[in-house]
């Protein structure tokens, strides 16, 4: 195994994944190809971003890094090892080493649990400790994640938005966990409240040495947490990307979600914004490059010829515009006919 | 013939004022006793302009706006306060009366085109419903309008896509179809609800750039509620943030986010994320007082690192911090 696999802690290769529609009239059952072959690692230590419109994969991503997904095509490793085939018991490493916090903690407690049967369930499950151990284990994960040991005793209901997302993350970070997937940690949150939530996971990282994969619309939000951020469109990735290169963005989509991104300032206002028209339907997605409809440079090669994702880890693109993309490869055109 | 109209009144009315709302206090009946939703709201909005109302949930923002539209639920009591529209008190309105005006003088567009739309209705047909209770006329004339209307908010090719339902279209374009249905007045006064939320980042951007340029040919006022200081920067000349039942500031676009003086909007206005910014956000600790909580004094006190005795037991007095500018705090200068 060499140096660089070691330190890979998630390995996703050739991943896909197919959905079936609703079956409309005759002909064959029409899909939806939400993930085409996306390959992404995350190493150790290192926190990466999943930004994208609704329909780019992205929630499909995190799904299938959790394992609550099988990809249709493709593997998922983790530290090394083929997890995306394996079940049970061979998951139980797996499962106690990667953690998730959804977007809603109003969907994600059980509203008939207490706080301290939520945050200590997954350490009675995966660990051997007595009572004392377990109340003296569950004070500290309350007071790491800002609240008091007091709410433990309460329910889900008796506490708001913003304490519940830290009661979720209280239950993630229980067994010292190696990567976190986050799915828009924030989004359901108030203003005043993201910012206590955005500076806890940030603290929690750099205690705990926490690997975050966070997925999210919000461009600074995610950048907030991640040192890459990986850009995905229509079920490809089409950009991966250091967060301190941003302003040197090559793809056109990235350029038009940085754009996008709304001032700070009404100094500020009114940039020209490099896109176009509508997202494509999932059902119909166009032909070689997938952000043709919508790129203000698009050619006669981008109707042609899928652009390849090429460059080293951090400086990926996808992109006609960058000569390195242009190899031709002999792929059969994956789109569903409707004919 | 609509567009000459509008475009007269725009000109004839730079500058008048078409909405106040003064001194507006609303209750609610609960289960859990009455709560104040807001207390003591009052702002004016001339013709042409923005007003950017700003605030988390529960600071009566939307209530604001189902208060001038007439639209307050059953359980809803105005305490006091008047809201008046082009001069008339509108508060003392009946159901009759109310109807004329929306759609014709305001209309409203929500956050979710999902649930604003009828799904087995297509959205031609609902754009036209519109048009028949505003204007009437025959169908053709209802159709010719309603391709217009479409046209109007950029959705290509009117003529085939007035026959979609909503499911067959995206989310963007069944946000500037509930857009078009807005229109079909055309209004003086559009209220927009959170209309972007739902939207992804780059549909977000067109719709706003969209708004802008109708705004512009229509000669709208517009009141867009928000959460978003992004959105505020972008299209808003004016703002008024809200807390519990209050708006604590007032302003002109940019002397507010050169020159915040409510600790609370500074504060908000530090804790968004900014690319190219890894530096620690700016929190605020605690969080909104919960509907029905009693509140002494300045509700914002239990959360302000400026807070002193005073704060927490006087009513804090509106303090000008200049022309068209202020806030309701202690400590403001």
């Amino acid at each position: 195994m060499s140096e660089a696999r070691q330190m890979t802690l998630l390995e996703l290769d050739h991943v896909s994944k197919v959905f079936p529609a609703a079956h409309v009239g005759f002909g064959p059952r029409p899909v939806v190809r939400a993930v085409d072959d996306v390959s992404i690692d995350v190493r150790a230590g290192e926190s990466v971003g999943l930004v994208g419109e609704s329909g780019c994969g992205k929630t499909t991503i995190a799904r299938i890094s959790l394992l609550l997904e099988k990809p249709t095509t493709g593997s998922v490793r983790f530290q090394g090892v083929d997890v995306s085939h394996g079940s049970g018991r061979q998951l139980k490493h797996f499962r106690s080493s990667v953690q998730a916090v959804f977007q809603d903690p109003w969907s994600s407690l059980n509203p008939r649990l207490t706080i301290a049967s939520a945050v200590l369930e997954p350490l009675i499950v995966n660990r051997q400790l007595g009572g004392r151990e377990r109340s003296a284990r569950a004070e500290e994960l309350m007071r790491a994640v800002g609240l008091e040991p007091t709410h433990l005793k309460r329910y889900p209901h008796e506490m708001s938005g913003g304490q519940r997302q830290r009661v979720a993350i209280a239950r993630a970070i229980s067994l010292d966990p190696a990567l976190i997937v986050l799915d828009e940690p924030v989004s359901s949150l108030d203003v005043s409240i993201r910012s206590q939530i955005m500076n806890l996971l940030k603290d929690l990282q750099t205690q705990r040495a926490v690997t975050y994969v966070t997925i999210g619309h919000h461009f600074a939000s995610v950048a907030y947490v991640s040192q890459r951020i990986v850009v995905m469109y229509l079920g490809k990735v089409v950009e991966d990307i250091g967060v301190a290169d941003l302003e040197r963005a090559r793809h056109p989509y990235t350029q038009a979600l940085l754009a996008a991104a709304l001032p700070s300032h009404p100094s500020s206002r009114g940039r020209p914004l490099p896109v176009k028209g509508d997202l494509p339907s999932p059902y119909d997605i166009p032909s070689a490059c997938r952000f043709r409809t919508r790129c203000p440079y698009a050619m006669q090669i981008c109707a042609e010829v899928e652009p390849q994702l090429v460059g080293p880890v951090g400086a990926k693109v996808a992109c006609h515009l960058y000569p390195a993309a242009t190899t031709p490869v002999s792929r059969p055109s994956r789109a569903t006919s409707p004919a | 013939m609509s567009a000459v109209m509008v475009g007269e009144r725009s000109v004839a009315s730079t500058k008048k004022v078409i909405l106040e709302v003064e001194d507006l206090v609303i209750d609610f009946r609960t289960r859990h006793g009455t709560v104040r939703a807001l207390n003591g709201v009052s702002f004016e909005l001339r013709a042409g302009e923005t007003l950017g109302l700003v605030g988390e949930s529960g600071s009566g923002k939307s209530v604001t706006s189902l208060a001038i539209l007439g639209l307050l639920p059953r359980n809803a009591t105005v305490v006091r306060g008047r809201v008046r529209l082009n001069g008339v008190d509108t508060l003392g309105l009946t159901e009759g009366e109310l109807r004329k005006l929306r759609g014709r003088v305001m209309s409203m567009v929500l956050q979710d085109p999902m649930t604003s739309l009828n799904p087995v209705f297509t959205v031609g047909w609902q754009i036209g419903e519109a048009v028949r209770l505003i204007s009437g006329g025959d169908g053709a004339s209802v159709t010719r309008k309603v391709i217009d209307l479409l046209r109007r908010v950029r959705i290509p090719a009117p003529e085939a896509r007035m026959r979609n339902y909503p499911h067959q279209m995206s989310g963007g374009m069944r946000q500037r179809s509930v857009g078009a249905i807005a229109l079909a007045g055309p209004p003086q006064l559009l209220i927009a609800d959170e209309p972007t939320t739902s939207l992804d980042a780059t549909i977000q951007a067109q719709y706003l750039e969209l708004l802008r340029e109708i705004q512009k040919e229509l000669g709208l006022t517009v009141i867009f509620i928000t959460h978003d200081f992004g959105i505020v920067a972008e299209i808003c000349d004016r703002v008024a943030v809200m807390y519990a039942g209050r708006i604590v500031e007032t302003a002109d676009v940019f002397q507010l986010f050169d020159r915040p003086s409510h600790p609370y909007t500074r504060a908000l206005l530090e804790s968004v994320p900014q690319l190219g910014r890894t530096d620690r956000l700016r929190s605020i600790p605690g969080q909104p007082p919960a509907a029905g909580e009693t509140i002494r004094g300045c509700p914002f006190a239990p959360r302000c690192p400026l807070a002193d005795d005073r704060c927490r037991t006087a009513d804090p007095p509106k303090v000008d911090v200049s022309v068209d500018h202020w806030a309701l705090c202690w400590r403001a200068s």
